[in-house]
């Protein structure tokens, strides 16, 4: 269960166990996650987000 | 008249506490009884650990609150419950070693966990060689070790940093997994990221799984695990990691462990910040006749039993079902004892548990959230003001953590302009594999990162301290 690759995980090594599910931020996504518009719209968007699994009632029920 | 006595006030107390008062008014008396006379906002503890927020930022004192509602607090320890209808009553040991019984009609056990470092030798910054961000006293002594190694850092000293969980069994990766990231913020805001190794340790099967069986979400066509979304960020930050490890002993300055595959290993550091597993916080069960009643009241960690089927953690994870879960927090044998909150015993962990081929368990207990806290404390507040308003002789009123959601909010940098947050929302809590194909509604289960997941973060620590200061129009703000 330990990473094999040690030495810089940024890089992708072919063959490697790290290499079979590589996954890493581009650029661009990183530049879009500090992008101030960009995020004002993801904040409106994540208030309904909570809001939508508020809305299931918190699953408390009455007994009938 | 009834007398409801609330044991603790943190998420869960303090949400029923008010809840209660609110809704049964002068007729009735709350009794809230805690060792400390201070809410804590726990989650943004995180932040005091790396010294981005003040410790009196997270807290704040109870006693105008209970005043203003007319709920009568006592500032001392519950030691003892005597259940029985002849002798019912809460023994309490204030700090003056002055001890008094608290009668009770109702009560409510929502003290929260101990944090339990003695289950993994040299764990701890009392004992030990670690520290930890699970009280507030602990989060300042983090910070001011995390600062030492700043200083070492300019002076040219390369530090190595170790942060996740201290054993097999502990639970809030979460809270580790946002501590890491901040400590990483921190360092490279101050340009010294080439000067630190930093390195997860967690007892999570795979990374991402937090304790809840990892989540699956729906991103840009694809379905998208947890693990990768965690994996994403490690890689991002230069993090390096060990799963599926269980801590066998803290020593200064190093840590061995054992994995899931029996794999041994030991990192070194110089500072390391690790998450206890949680117990239940020691209370003695008395019965009328003066037995000792705790093993058939509570679990062996100690959390009280609720309406869950105990039977269930024995079978095999495949086996588990929804309806393991508890609905209205009551004790079976006295119903008018609920537990909310960590207090609470879960029948067995969310994630799979995994044996080390030596028979170490390494499995992630449920973590019993803020927010499922509250939930859980709101839900058992309304069926005893229905036993006492409207003479309901059982407690009508449910809330399954497989009938529930979840929102998590994973700092990653506090910084207005340039931090992060991870936002993730689950529901439910409690995968359902028969109902759902990836075990939850992927309608409602979501994962995302960026700055605006910190200002939802830094707006809820502040939400709710107005909601827990029962301020205007707290009641209307959710659990
Ligand atoms: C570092 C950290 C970060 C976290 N971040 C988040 C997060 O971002 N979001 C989230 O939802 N959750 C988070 N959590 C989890 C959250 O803090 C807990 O789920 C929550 O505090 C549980 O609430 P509780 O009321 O059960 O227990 P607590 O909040 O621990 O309250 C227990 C209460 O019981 C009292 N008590 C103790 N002993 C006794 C006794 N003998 N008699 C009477 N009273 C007693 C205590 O003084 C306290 O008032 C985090 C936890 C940690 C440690």
């Amino acid at each position: 269960m330990e990473n094999k690759k040690d030495d810089d995980l940024m890089e992708y090594v072919p063959y490697t166990t790290d290499s079979r599910s590589f996954i890493a931020p581009t650029k661009y996504t990183l530049f879009t996650r500090l992008f101030i518009p960009w995020q004002l719209i993801k904040f409106a968007h994540y208030n309904i987000k909570m809001l939508r699994i508020l809305s299931k009632g918190h699953g408390r029920f009455m007994d009938e | 008249m009834a007398r409801i006595v609330v044991l603790g006030s943190g998420f869960a107390g303090n949400t029923a506490a008010l809840n209660l008062k609110k809704a049964l008014g002068r007729k009735h008396e709350v009794v809230v009884i805690s060792p400390r006379k201070h809410f804590y906002y726990i989650p943004s503890w995180i932040w005091v650990g790396v010294g981005s927020m003040k410790p009196e930022k997270t807290q704040f004192d109870l006693t105008p609150v209970y005043e203003k509602f007319g709920i009568e607090f006592k500032n001392g320890a519950a030691e003892e419950i005597h259940p029985d209808d002849a002798d019912r009553y809460v023994s309490v040991k204030y700090n003056d070693g002055k001890t008094e019984q608290v009668k009770y009609d109702y009560l409510i056990n929502a003290t929260g966990p101990k944090l339990n470092f003695a289950a993994t030798p040299g764990l701890g910054p009392d004992e030990g060689y670690s520290d930890s961000v699970c009280s507030l006293p602990h989060a300042v002594k983090t910070k001011d070790n995390f600062l030492k190694a700043v200083e070492k850092m300019k002076q040219g000293k390369r530090q190595k940093f170790v942060v996740g969980t201290g054993h097999g069994t502990a639970t809030c990766q979460g809270a580790a997994f946002e501590y890491i990231h901040n400590l990483e913020f921190e360092i490279a805001k101050r340009g010294l990221r080439n000067m630190a190794d930093i390195t997860w340790i967690s007892n999570e099967p795979t990374l991402g799984d937090f304790g809840v069986g990892g989540v699956v979400v729906r991103r840009n066509g694809n379905f998208i695990s947890g693990k990768l979304f965690a994996e994403s960020t490690f890689r991002e930050k230069g993090i390096k990691w060990v799963d599926g490890a269980h801590v066998r002993n803290v020593k200064e300055g190093s840590l061995d462990y054992v994995n899931i595959e029996g794999k041994e290993g030991s990192l070194d550091f110089d500072f390391a910040m690790l998450i206890p597993p949680f117990a239940g916080i020691p209370i003695s069960y008395i019965d009328k006749d003066g037995n000792d009643i705790k093993s058939q009241m509570c679990v062996p960690s100690g959390f009280m039993k609720v309406d869950a089927d105990y039977t269930s953690g024995a079978k095999p994870f495949e086996e588990w079902k929804n309806s393991d879960w508890p609905k209205k927090y009551n004790n079976l044998l006295y119903k008018n004892i609920f537990a909310a909150g960590i207090a609470f015993a879960p029948p067995h962990p969310i994630s799979k548990a995994f044996k080390a081929p030596d028979g170490t368990l390494i499995a992630p207990s449920p973590p019993r959230t803020g927010m499922a806290s509250g939930i859980i404390g709101h839900t058992v507040a309304l069926s005893i003001i229905d036993m006492v308003k409207n003479g309901a002789e059982e407690p009508t009123y449910s809330a399954s953590m497989a009938e529930f959601g979840a929102i998590c909010i994973t700092s990653m940098g506090k910084s207005m302009t340039g931090g992060s947050a991870a936002l993730l929302t689950m529901y439910p809590v409690i995968p359902n594999y028969d109902k759902y194909k990836f075990g939850r509604n992927l309608n409602y289960t979501f994962g995302d990162i960026g700055l605006a997941g910190h200002w939802v973060k830094y707006m809820l620590h502040y939400l709710f301290i107005w909601k827990m200061k029962g301020k205007f129009l707290w009641q209307y703000i959710p659990d």
